[in-house]
Formats: C-alpha cells, structure tokens, sequence
C-alpha cells in the first residue's frame, strides 16, 4: 500500500510537472483570475487526491473533468459572486488580475483607438469581465468551446451532460455576453473606443489595426 | 469559431491567462489540506459526534476501516504534524486568551548581521555595528524590540503600537548609538504575496523573533501548510521534553560580519514542549552559500527561546518605552521596507 501511494504521488507529481503551467491556464480561464485559479486548482487537486483509488489511467483527463465540473457546478458560487460584485463596482483591479478599463485607467479608456491595438487589448479584457457576469455552467463551456476548443461533444463528455444542453448553455451564453455588452456601450467610456464598437451581429465595425 | 465576436472572446480568456504558471507547493497544499481535513474527520468521529456519520460512510466505501481506527489500509493516514499542529494551534490559542506578554530572546552569532528586513540594523552594519541579541515582548497590538550587541549593551530600540503584520504601522525608534529617537511610520514590508511559506525563515517578514501571540499560530500553520515539515523526534530544551519540528531549508540574504553580504541557506528547527504544546524554542543555522573567493562558507546559529509571561505589572512594564533625557528628538520618518523575495 506504501508504495502504491508514493507511486501514486509521483504520478501526479510528474503531471504537474509537466501538465502544471496548462491545468493553471484553465483554472485561471475557468475561474476568471489568477488567484481564484490557484484555488480552483488546488481544489480540484484536492478531490483528486480524495478519489484516487477510483484512477485507473488518464490522471490528466480525469484531474481536468474534476476542474472543469467543480467550475461548472459554481464552485465557491458566493465568493466568486462577491467578487464579481466588486469587479462591477470598479474595485481595485489588482486583487482580481484583471485591468480595469473604466476607472480612467490608460488612456485608451472611452478615447481613441491607440495605434498600437491597445483598444483592442482592453476590448478583450472588458469581454473576460462581463464573462464573469455568467452563470457557471455557461461560462464553463464557453470557455471549454471557445477558447479550449473543444467540440459539443467533447465539451458534453467533459460535463458528464447531453450535447443538447452544451449546445443550449453555449448559446444562451453568449446571447446574455452580447447582451452585457450591449448594455456596456450604452453608457460612454465603458469601451475602450466608442469608434470600435462591439460586433455584435458577429462583424467589427471597423476591423482593429 | 464563426464570429469575430467569439474571436474576441478566446483571445481575451489567452490574455488573461497567459503567463500563468503552476504555483510552487500548490500540490503540497492541497495534500495538507487533505490529510487535515482526514485527521479532523477521524477526531470528530472518535469524539462521537456528528461527524461519525460520515466518517461512517467513508469506512464503508473503503478496505472496511473502521472510523476510529487511526490508520486505514487504504492510505497513509494523519501526518504526524498536522495532528500535532492542532494541538499547538489549541495550545496557543488558549494561551493567548489569558492576554500575557510573549517574550521572544534571540541571540545571534556575532558575525552575523540580519540584512533585508531591518533597515537599522544595515545603518548599523555600515557603522560597523554587530548584533548580539534582540529581545521582543509582544502583547495585542503593542510589541517593543530590544536590540543589544555582543556586550549587552543596548544599540536601540522600538517599539509598536499597531503591530500588523506585514502591514503598515506606526512605532518610536530610540537609537543609543547616535542618542537620538523619533516616532515614525512603515509603509510594511514590500513582499510577494503569493509566495509559498513553506519554510520559517530566521530573516525577513514573519521572521519568528517577531512573532505575536496573536499571529504565533497562523505563522506556525502556514509554515506547516506546506507539508514538508518533519518531526525529528523528541529532545529536552533547558530541562523540558520538547518534539522537535525540522523545517525544509531556505534562503535568505544576510550580510556577514567581515566579509559582506550574501545568501544563506538556513536549515530551521523549532522545538515544543512536549507537554504543554507551546513552542520552546527556533533555531536557524545559516551556512553561506555565494561567500567572496576565499571566505569558505562560514556557517552560525541563531536561536530564539519562546516564554510566556503573566501580564503581571513587571511584565507588563516591558512593554513600556522611556525617552532618556538628553536624546535629540529627530523628524519624523517613513521607512518602506524592501525584502527580496525568499527563494525555495
């Protein structure tokens, strides 16, 4: 049994060690922030260790199904609700590891398109944000099918549900981002360019050099 | 991906989550936080509360453990130090709650000057100046710092009345050397934070010579979170069975008396009392590592001794700070406080 379980510990040890920096992207995808992501992670790490008699292969599959099931399920649901809260109100952007564009931070802030795509930069940390104003299970999969890049029924297999309801979050998603975001341009300054307008009929108004 | 709207969305999750790397001991954590919380289980279950029911549950899926047998077949069980660790969290809470004054001595080797986290004790370093023991009487918010050299005479000191830690605060520096004083404010100490405490190191921010009765646990636990804490065993200190507790090695910068600065490996150590759980004693040896050619790797031993004192009206009376006369009263200052960063 002993050496089961120091063998047990260097498989994962060797996982992390090789698979740590990508697991950390995920959570860090999944939960919104850098330091949600190490708890996240660490959690996820957590019920692993908890159920590891029940990993017969695949450690990694099985670590990224716990993480991204325990994202989808809300996990922390009312911590992470304070902190979109704070993120709403324009708190102090450092504790989230997110650039607040709205509190005149830069100066791209409601003004020009910087030369340099500096709008488009803030236009897709804005985007990250309103992501965070997501129920769980579709910000979970719009980050698993978006940017993860996997397919309905990968992203279905993964949550242990049907395409059906992948495809439904999915779209229901991103319904409610636009909306945000539309909701977001109203009021002036909260984009970064009121010239570089969200598509939201799915085209730039005027393509970011 | 079909649209530029979905486009904008992977590329802002990639910049949020670029440069995202795997945190050191993440992984440790989450074992600690696993054997913790398998070792409060069994405890609750054995102190047949509530918790039974679940421990009963556990039991069954597993190699038919029963749930107050401390080891079952099918892991390891409880680390000895986070079943110890309680204890000491219990021990020093209680402790706490009768309001005494912590008394904290260190003694340092002579031809050692702590560097980073005391910018006084680099004046004195450049003025040729060598520590020989540090004296900390700690009690809520207000801790007073006695530093003596080699000869006991005392070279200055300090004394807080809003002790944070890590954090801002206020405090009166009175420097017999110069015979000046002056009240001033840290800015805290300037540290990552989320570097992993997985080892108590003698030099720096929550360096235990510093240590709060109020903060002594939480510094404890998280040197212990890591879960690479060894217990080496039982020693006596001064007369008293202690359970020796190995902290994994550090480095910390130091500038060595003579031959300059440089990073230290410190090996740590800290002793509890085998009886009461309270710590007893820390002991850091330091060996340099990055020496001038030719200076070898000098090595020396601190060691902080740990007591408790009934907030009786002579203890209570070291806390209190007295102007001498004929000291000049300097302008006020601010003091940010640069610590590198410790490595692993």
């Amino acid at each position: 049994v002993g050496a089961q379980a120091d063998e047990a510990a260097a498989d994962l040890d060797r996982l992390l060690a090789e698979r740590g920096d990508q697991l950390m992207r995920a959570a860090v995808a999944l939960a919104g922030s850098r330091s949600d992501g190490e708890d996240l992670l660490q959690a996820a790490l957590e019920r692993l260790l908890r159920s590891r008699h029940r990993v017969d292969s695949d450690l990694e599959g099985y670590l990224r199904r716990i993480l991204y099931n325990l994202a989808a399920d809300g996990w922390r649901r009312r911590a992470t609700g304070e902190r979109r809260l704070r993120l709403i109100r324009g708190a102090p952007a450092a504790s989230t590891g997110l650039t607040d564009t709205r509190a005149g931070a830069g100066g791209t802030a409601g003004g020009a398109v910087g030369a340099d795509g500096t709008a488009v930069v803030d236009l897709r940390d804005a985007l990250v944000r309103l992501l965070s104003q997501l129920p769980p299970r579709q910000r979970t999969v719009i980050v698993l099918r978006f940017w993860a890049q996997l397919s309905e029924a990968e992203t279905a297999a993964m949550l242990g549900c049907s395409e059906g309801s992948v495809k439904s979050a999915a779209s229901r998603g991103m319904a409610r981002l636009r909306e945000l975001a539309a909701q977001w341009q109203e009021e002036p300054g909260h984009f970064p360019s009121q010239a570089n307008r969200l598509p939201l009929t799915g085209q730039l108004l005027e393509e970011p050099r | 991906m079909n649209d530029h709207f979905e486009e904008l969305i992977h590329d802002g999750i990639d910049q949020l989550t670029i440069g995202s790397t795997l945190p050191a001991g993440l992984a440790d954590r989450a074992r600690w936080q696993v054997r913790r919380r398998q070792y409060q289980l069994r405890a609750a279950a054995a102190a047949g509360t509530a918790a039974a029911a679940a421990i009963a549950v556990i039991a069954a899926t597993s190699a038919g453990s029963a749930g107050t047998t401390p080891k079952s077949s099918a892991d390891p069980g409880p680390s000895p130090s986070v079943a110890l660790l309680a204890k000491i969290e219990r021990a020093i809470a209680s402790k706490a709650a009768s309001a005494p004054v912590l008394q904290i001595k260190t003694t340092f080797p002579t031809r050692l000057v702590p560097m980073p986290a005391d910018p006084f004790s680099q004046v004195q370093a450049a003025e040729g100046g060598v520590v020989g023991t540090e004296i900390v009487w700690t009690r809520g918010n207000v801790l007073k710092l006695e530093v003596l050299d080699p000869k006991g005479q005392i070279m200055w000191i300090d004394r807080d009345t809003d002790r944070r830690m890590l954090g801002p605060g206020t405090y009166t520096h009175v420097d017999y050397l110069n015979r000046y004083w002056f009240r001033g404010q840290t800015n805290g100490f300037v540290y990552k934070k989320d570097i992993p405490r997985c080892t108590v190191l003698p030099l720096g921010p929550g360096e235990p010579q510093e240590w709060a009765p109020r903060t002594l646990a939480k510094e404890i636990r998280h040197a212990l979170a890591c879960g690479r804490v060894k217990v080496a065993g039982r020693q006596h200190v001064d007369g008293v069975e202690a359970i020796k507790l190995a902290f994994p090695p550090g480095l910390v910068h130091v500038n060595w008396h003579g031959i300059g600065p440089g990073r230290a490996v410190a090996h740590a150590a800290m002793w509890i009392d085998a009886d009461s759980y309270l710590p007893l004693r820390y002991k850091s040896t330091l060996t340099l590592v990055d020496a001038k050619p030719g200076s070898g790797h000098p090595s020396a031993a601190l060691h902080c001794d740990f007591q408790w004192l009934p907030a009786t009206s002579s203890a209570l009376a070291k806390l209190r700070l007295t102007i001498p006369s004929g000291f000049h009263h300097d302008q006020p200052k601010t003091v940010t406080v640069h610590v590198p960063a410790p490595h692993k």
